[in-house]
C-alpha cells in the first residue's frame, strides 16, 4: 500500500470542513499536521493551530493512499502536549477527568448495577448534557428485551483524553474501565466515538444503538419530515455500513426522511473542538443549521450526542435515533 | 437478474455502473479513497475511435446541468498555459476558430486555484492579449475557494470584476461544485460577458466529472458503497465467487456472480510497485509488467486472466489494465472506452 506516501494531491484539504469554514483558515490543514509535522519536527512550532480539528475522517476517507491521518494528528498532538500549554478549554476537561472520571460532570442517578450481561455505556455528554436521551436509549433496550445496566462505575472511555494530547490519563481510564467492563458480555453505546474506541483500543465486543436495530420491525415516533446528521465517527470511524443502518432502520420505520447533500459532513463538535475553539465548532454546527433550515423539515435526527449537542446549540430540534423508533409490537 | 460487483469508484467503474444498471443488471459497486479521475481537469484529450459510449456519456452530463463540448477545442489551465482536447464541459473551452482576442484574468491574489499574474503572462506568450484582474481576499493557499462563493456577497464582488473588464472574455478559477453550478449561469447572466473556466487539475472540475457520473450510476439503481475496500477474492478453480471487503472497523464477505475491477493504476493503490516490480493488490490475476505495453492488469478483450488460463466472471476496466498505446491525458477517455467494452463483454457472457 501507499501508507508512507503523500502524493500531495490535496485531497484531504478539500475535504476538511475546518478549513472549508471562514473561522478555520488559521488551521495548518491536515497535511501539515498528518503528515510533515511527524516528520519534520519543527513544524510543530504551528502551536495550538495545530488543534483546531475535529477529527471527523473526512481527511482520511478522501486520501488516495490510506495515509492514517487521524491517527497521525493524534501523535502530533501528544508529541505538541509536551510543548504547547494547553487550551483553557482542554484544560478544564481534563480537570474534570481528575476529580469526576467525565468530561462533563452528570446528574445522572438513575443507575442501573444489577449484574445484567449487557452494559449500556451512554459516554460523557450523554450522561453530562443529555440525560433525556440515555432514558430513551434505556427505555428502547428494554422495550428490544435487552437487560443492561447501567453503570456509574464507568468512566469515560478515554477517545477524548487522546484529542487532546493526554495519553496517560487516558490509559488510567482505560485501565480502570476494562475492570469495569470485564463482568460484561456486550457493552452499547450511544456515542459513536466511544464505540470506536472501545472497538479499537479497548479490543471489547461493543455495537453502537443503531447495530442493533438491523433487521428489527420498528416504527416511527418522529412526527413530520426529518433531516439527517450522520455521524462522522459512526460513518468514517465505525464504518459506512453502521451509517447505511441507521439509514435503513428510520426508513424501514417509516420515518419521512428530507435527504440533504451535506447530511454527512461535520457538525464541528468533534475532536475537543466544543472545549478547544467554541467559535469554530459554532461557525462549523451555524453552516448545518442554516442548510437544515433551507430545507423546511421539523427537525434532525442523529446518532451521536456531540452531533446533538451541537446542533440544539443552534436551536434546532434533534432527536437521537432512540427518540425516532420504536418496535413494533 | 444478472448480477456484477464493481470495485473502484472512478470514472471506469461508475460508468461501467451505470451502464450494466441500464442494461438491467443489479449492480453493487464498492470504492475508497479520492479517485485519480477526481483529481483530473474532467477533459478528454483524445477520442478513440470506437465511440459506442459518447452519446450515453454527453447524454448524462447534459442532464446534471453540465453539458460537454465535442470536437477539437481549445481552453486556458489555471498556469495559463494552452489545453487542447476533443470532449470537454462547454465552459472551460471554445471551438477551434471562436477563440477570444483578449482575455481578463481574473483570480484570487497569492492563491493556487488561479494565479493572474503568472496566468496572464503565460497567455501572452501563446496567443491572446492578457491582462490581469487580481482579487484581494484572504484565502490561505491550502484552503479552496469554492465555499466562499457560495454566498451571495462573493459573488456580487465576482460580478463587479467581470464587469470592470473590457477584455473578449474573462477567465475565472473553477469555484462552483456540481450542486451550485447554476450559479455559473448566473454569473453570465448578470455580467453579460463571456466567461471560461480555467482547465484545472486537482480541483472541482474532476470532482464534478466524477459526481456526474456517481449521480447517474445511483439514478439507475446501482448499490453504492463508498469507503469500503475489497482487500481478498475467494476462487473456485477458475471462478471468483466472493470478495472480502472493508469498511471501517467492519470486515464482510460479498458473493460474487460477475466480477468488474477497475481498480486505476499505482497512483491509488489499484496496482501495487514492489521495487521494480507490479503486484496485484488481490494476488489474483496475471500482470503485464511495465515495458511497452502500459503496466497491470493482463486481459483479453477486458477478461481477466489467472495463471494463463481465461477466467470466466473476473472482468477489468481502466488504468488498472494494461493497455499500449497510451498517451499522456489519455486517461479518463481509455477508463470510459475500456468499462465500454467490459460491459459488452459481460452482456455476451
Ligand atoms: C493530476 C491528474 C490529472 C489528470 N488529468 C487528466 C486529464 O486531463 N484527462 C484525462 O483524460 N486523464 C487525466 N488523468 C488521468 C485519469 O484521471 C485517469 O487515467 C483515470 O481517471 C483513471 O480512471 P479509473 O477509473 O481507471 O481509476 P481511478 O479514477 O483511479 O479509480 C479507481 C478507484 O478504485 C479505488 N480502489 C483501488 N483498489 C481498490 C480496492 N481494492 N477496493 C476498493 N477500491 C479500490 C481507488 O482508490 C480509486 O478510488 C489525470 C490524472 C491525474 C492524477
Ligand atoms: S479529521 Fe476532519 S477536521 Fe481534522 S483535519 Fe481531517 S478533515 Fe479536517
Ligand atoms: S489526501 Fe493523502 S495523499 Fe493527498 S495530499 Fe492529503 S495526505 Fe497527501
Amino acid at each position: 500500500m501507499n501508507e508512507n506516501r503523500c502524493i500531495k494531491c490535496g485531497s484531504c484539504l478539500r475535504a476538511c470542513p475546518v478549513l472549508n469554514d471562514p473561522t478555520g483558515r488559521t488551521f495548518p490543514g491536515p497535511r501539515t499536521t498528518g503528515v510533515d509535522a511527524p516528520r519534520f519536527p519543527e513544524r510543530l512550532s504551528m502551536g495550538t493551530a495545530a488543534l483546531m480539528c475535529t477529527m471527523c475522517h473526512a481527511c482520511e476517507w478522501a486520501c488516495p493512499s490510506s495515509l492514517p491521518l487521524t491517527r497521525s494528528m493524534l501523535l502530533t498532538r501528544e508529541e505538541m502536549s509536551k510543548a504547547v500549554p494547553p487550551l483553557e478549554g482542554h484544560q478544564r476537561m481534563r480537570e474534570s477527568v481528575r476529580h469526576t472520571g467525565r468530561t462533563v460532570d452528570t446528574d445522572f442517578r438513575e443507575w442501573r448495577e444489577e449484574g445484567a450481561k449487557v452494559l449500556y455505556f451512554p459516554g460523557c455528554i450523554g450522561l453530562g448534557r443529555l440525560p433525556d436521551m440515555v432514558r430513551d436509549t434505556s427505555r428502547l433496550l428494554d422495550e428490544l428485551g435487552i437487560e443492561h445496566d447501567i453503570s456509574s462505575k464507568a468512566l469515560c472511555c478515554g477517545s477524548p483524553l487522546l484529542k487532546v494530547g493526554a495519553l496517560e490519563e487516558a490509559e488510567m481510564l482505560h485501565r480502570h474501565n476494562a475492570e469495569v467492563l470485564s463482568s460484561y458480555e456486550t457493552i452499547i453505546t450511544s456515542c459513536p466515538g466511544c464505540t470506536y474506541h472501545l472497538r479499537e483500543v479497548y479490543g471489547v465486543r461493543v455495537s453502537h444503538v443503531v447495530e442493533l436495530l438491523e433487521g428489527k420491525e420498528l416504527r416511527s415516533e418522529a412526527e413530520g419530515v426529518w433531516a439527517l446528521q450522520v455521524p462522522c465517527h459512526l460513518k468514517r470511524g465505525v464504518g459506512p455500513w453502521a451509517a447505511e443502518g441507521m439509514v435503513n432502520a428510520l426508513e424501514g420505520a417509516g420515518t419521512r426522511l428530507s435527504r440533504i447533500p451535506d447530511e454527512d459532513s461535520c457538525c464541528g463538535g468533534g475532536g475537543g473542538m466544543l472545549s478547544g475553539f467554541p467559535g469554530i465548532a459554532s461557525s462549523i454546527a451555524r453552516s448545518k443549521a442554516t442548510s437544515y433550515r433551507r430545507a423546511a423539515v421539523s427537525g434532525v435526527i442523529t446518532a451521536c450526542p456531540f452531533c446533538a449537542l451541537s446542533l440544539r446549540r443552534q436551536g434546532l430540534t434533534v432527536l437521537d435515533i432512540s427518540q425516532a423508533i420504536r418496535p413494533r409490537r | 437478474m444478472r448480477r456484477a460487483l464493481v470495485i473502484g469508484l472512478g470514472a471506469a467503474g461508475l460508468m461501467a455502473g451505470y451502464m450494466l444498471a441500464r442494461r438491467g443488471w443489479k449492480v453493487t459497486a464498492l470504492g475508497r479513497g479520492t479517485p485519480a479521475s477526481a483529481m483530473s481537469t474532467g477533459c478528454l484529450r483524445s477520442l478513440p475511435p470506437e465511440r459506442g459510449w459518447l452519446e450515453e456519456l454527453k447524454a448524462l452530463f447534459l442532464s446534471a446541468g453540465l453539458p460537454m463540448s465535442e470536437g477539437p477545442r481549445t481552453g486556458v489551465t489555471n498556469l495559463g498555459t494552452r489545453f487542447d482536447c476533443r470532449l470537454s464541459p462547454s465552459i472551460s473551452t471554445w471551438e477551434e476558430g471562436s477563440g477570444p482576442r483578449s482575455i481578463a484574468v481574473l483570480g484570487v491574489r497569492g492563491h493556487p486555484s488561479l494565479r493572474p499574474a503568472l496566468a496572464a503572462s503565460m497567455i501572452s506568450s501563446w496567443g491572446p492579449r492578457a491582462r490581469t484582474v487580481p482579487l484581494d481576499l484572504e484565502v490561505p493557499a491550502e484552503a479552496s475557494l469554492c465555499p466562499l462563493f457560495r454566498d451571495d456577497a462573493h459573488l456580487d464582488l465576482l460580478v463587479e470584476g467581470i464587469q470592470a473588464t473590457s477584455e473578449d472574455a474573462v477567465l475565472l478559477p473553477a469555484l462552483f461544485s456540481l450542486p451550485g453550478i447554476g450559479r455559473w449561469k448566473e454569473l453570465e447572466r448578470r455580467s453579460g460577458r463571456r466567461l471560461l473556466e480555467a482547465v484545472t487539475p486537482l480541483g472541482v472540475p474532476g470532482q464534478r466529472f466524477v459526481e456526474v457520473l456517481e449521480q447517474g450510476a445511483k439514478r439507475t439503481g446501482v448499490e453504492m458503497w463508498p469507503g469500503r475496500r475489497a482487500v481478498s477474492l475467494e476462487l473456485d478453480g477458475a471462478k471468483v465467487t466472493a470478495a472480502e471487503v472493508q469498511g471501517g472497523t467492519e470486515r464482510r464477505t460479498m458473493e460474487v456472480d460477475t466480477l468488474l475491477l477497475a481498480t486505476g493504476g499505482a497512483l491509488v493503490d489499484g496496482v501495487l510497485w514492489k521495487g521494480q516490480h507490479l503486484e496485484d493488490p488481490l494476488s489474483t490475476f496475471v500482470m503485464v509488467q511495465d515495458g511497452a505495453e502500459g503496466g497491470g492488469y493482463d486481459h483479453v478483450d477486458e477478461r481477466l486472466l489467472i495463471e494463463g488460463e481465461r477466467i470466466i466472471n473476473a472482468f477489468g476496466a481502466g488504468d488498472c489494465l494494461a493497455y499500449s498505446q497510451g498517451r499522456y491525458g489519455d486517461g479518463l477517455a481509455h477508463a470510459i472506452a475500456s468499462a465500454w467494452r467490459a460491459v459488452r463483454a459481460m452482456e455476451g457472457l
